[in-house]
């Protein structure tokens, strides 16, 4: 690998980014100590299901309001991880988690946290779009009427402003009540983020958000990510390292089970300190 | 040259057998739709000439009186008898069907599902009987709606909990996995997403199997006996008519009258089945609005 090649593919992305909304760059950095700004705190994680183990030892701080991409070989516990920071996995057959994860202070792996309120604050959005079988506008407002956020009277208003948010009004305003099923892949995707951002998350797990978006889609969800940004906290699992190189403020490798790397977007990608990393987002290993 | 004429040939002859046997699956097909079709159109056909003819209101609007009389007491029995197996085997069928698909594991589930399907097994005579025995007889309810309605349920319920799981458990799991990373409780996910996509086979099943109970004499003979007296809503000492009693008993009579009432009796019977069929069609249409595959 040369750091020639790296930085000419970075450069059209530094342009890209420079479309974006400009948002206070504050070089967080994921040893930051300043608690205010920790949002998800994992000390020596380690998630399995039956006799075999998935992820171990993870440590790590994730500052809030930044965009951090997990990136890694397929069966490194990518997904593993980030299913275990809203629970999604306690249905697996044989599932069982050690260590802790803290969000805001609370202890996601106790007994006693209310998951549901967890998922709320944690929201999460697929690989493949998975709008409710139910009107463009009930989807919307399927999380909102659940956790009871709201009174009828405002409905209207939230469907309006979380469609507004992802930019998805102008296409459906006239369509409301039809099913989401006859929009395009990249607009279920977006109506899928409206419903999760109608309940106020926090934080937004991303699960190869846009691997099955055509790209212009691609182009509009990563937009999007950037603009939400300061208020909410996205960690985005990725294999496309130009997405992670694009989007992100983080990059966290995983490898075999462990976090081998984590730092900067823009470190990891330049100046990558351990093997195999360098061999990963050199594009030497997939 | 000779080579090449030698190939066309060869592709000549594939097209050939190709377009043979293309033709065979086809008439094959022909064929097996002209089986299902005929007869079906053919039973309708010959039922409505018989019957068409005498048709006329007072078959509807007045009770049997010897062999003489309409047909108005079997109607309302059979009405009523179909009313009471919706309510109860849809509740209990629809019930163990949330029950096997969402929260049943291991033994239970197991045991179960081998119950149902021993059930659904056992012929509507036997189940009729056992309607006799115990509720008849055993119970004191006499020959009444009671034991006509609950045997009947029996029967269907296996039916009804089959096509309930099945609908549930075709429900994507992406819908429900959606669901619960929103944080819905389990029961909303149940009530406003796998319920309702599951909507229209539960449906269907449901209508299926009224209309399988609608058709039943058996179990009816012994459990409902008969009465051509329009039937009080008592569920206990009330012997009622239904139609499949008509069509059974007066085909057999010497009058000619009971034998056109027999026939009438079919006719109202293969209404009501389409009537059912159609209404389940407009349900799962009004219900797939906002299906994947719309």
């Amino acid at each position: 690998m040369t750091d020639e090649s790296v930085s000419q593919a970075a450069k059209p992305e530094e342009e890209y980014m420079q479309d974006l909304a400009p948002r206070p760059v504050e070089s967080a950095s994921t040893n930051s100590t300043d608690p205010a700004r920790t949002v998800i705190e994992v000390s020596d994680l380690t998630v399995g299901f039956g006799k075999t183990t998935i992820i171990s030892g993870v440590n790590l701080t994730l500052t809030r309001g930044s965009i951090v991409a997990l990136i890694g070989p397929t069966g490194s516990g990518k997904t593993t991880f980030l299913r275990s920071l809203n629970r999604m996995n306690d249905k697996v057959r044989g599932y069982f988690a050690g260590g802790s994860i803290r969000i805001d202070d609370q202890e996601v792996l106790s007994d006693h946290i209310d998951l549901l309120e967890l998922r709320r604050r944690v929201g999460m959005l697929f690989q493949r779009p998975n709008p409710f079988p139910m009107s463009i506008r009930d989807n919307v407002l399927a999380g909102v009427k659940a956790h009871g956020l709201a009174r009828k009277s405002e409905h209207d208003r939230i469907v309006r402003e979380n469609l507004e948010r992802v930019g998805l009004w102008n296409a459906v305003s006239g369509r409301l009540h039809d099913s989401p099923f006859r929009l395009s892949g990249g607009q279920q995707q977006l109506l899928c983020l409206a419903r999760s951002l109608a309940v106020q998350p926090e934080v937004l797990l991303l699960d190869e958000p846009t691997s099955a978006l055509d790209p212009i889609s691609v182009e509009s969800v990563e937009k999007l990510l950037a603009d939400l940004v300061p208020e909410i906290t996205f960690i985005v699992v990725t294999h496309s390292l130009a997405q992670a190189k694009r989007i992100s403020d983080h990059t966290m490798f995983f490898y075999d089970g462990r976090l081998k790397e984590s730092g900067p977007t823009a470190r990891i990608f330049e100046d990558p300190q351990q093997p195999e990393t360098q061999y990963y987002v050199s594009g030497r290993m997939g | 040259m000779a080579r090449n004429a030698e190939a066309l040939t060869r592709i000549g002859v594939r097209t050939r057998r190709r377009k043979a046997a293309s033709g065979a699956a086809i008439s094959l097909g022909v064929i097996a739709l002209a089986l299902v079709i005929v007869p079906s159109v053919w039973i309708v056909a010959q039922v409505a000439f018989k019957a068409l003819p005498h048709m006329s209101w007072s078959v509807i609007t007045t009770p049997g009186v010897g062999l003489g009389g309409g047909l108005q007491n079997e109607i309302v029995g059979t009405l009523l008898i179909t009313f009471g197996v919706a309510v109860v085997a849809g509740f209990i069928g629809v019930m163990s069907g949330i029950y096997l698909s969402q929260f049943a594991h291991g033994r239970a589930a197991s045991v179960l599902r081998g119950a149902s399907e021993v059930l659904a097994g056992i012929p509507s005579i036997v189940v009729g009987y056992v309607g006799y025995i115990s509720l008849v007889v055993a119970f004191h309810w006499g020959f009444s709606l009671g034991a006509g309605l609950i045997t009947l349920s029996v029967m269907v319920v296996p039916y009804i909990a089959k096509t309930t799981e099945v609908s549930l458990r075709q429900v994507p799991s992406s819908y429900v996995e959606g669901a619960e990373a929103l944080g819905l409780r389990p029961g909303q996910i149940l009530r406003t997403i796998s319920l309702r996509s599951a909507l229209p086979g539960i449906v269907t099943g449901l209508i299926v199997a009224l209309a399988i109970s609608v058709g039943e004499t058996a179990p009816l003979l012994y459990t409902a006996g008969y009465s051509q007296n329009l039937p009080h809503l008592s569920l206990t000492h009330s012997p009622l008519g239904y139609l499949t009693y008509a069509v059974w008993t007066f085909y057999n009579e010497p009058s000619a009258h009971a034998v056109q009432l027999s026939f009438d009796a079919a006719f109202l019977l293969i209404v009501l089945v389409l009537a059912l069929i159609t209404a389940s069609r407009i349900v799962v249409a009004m219900a797939s609005r906002h299906r994947e595959s719309a």
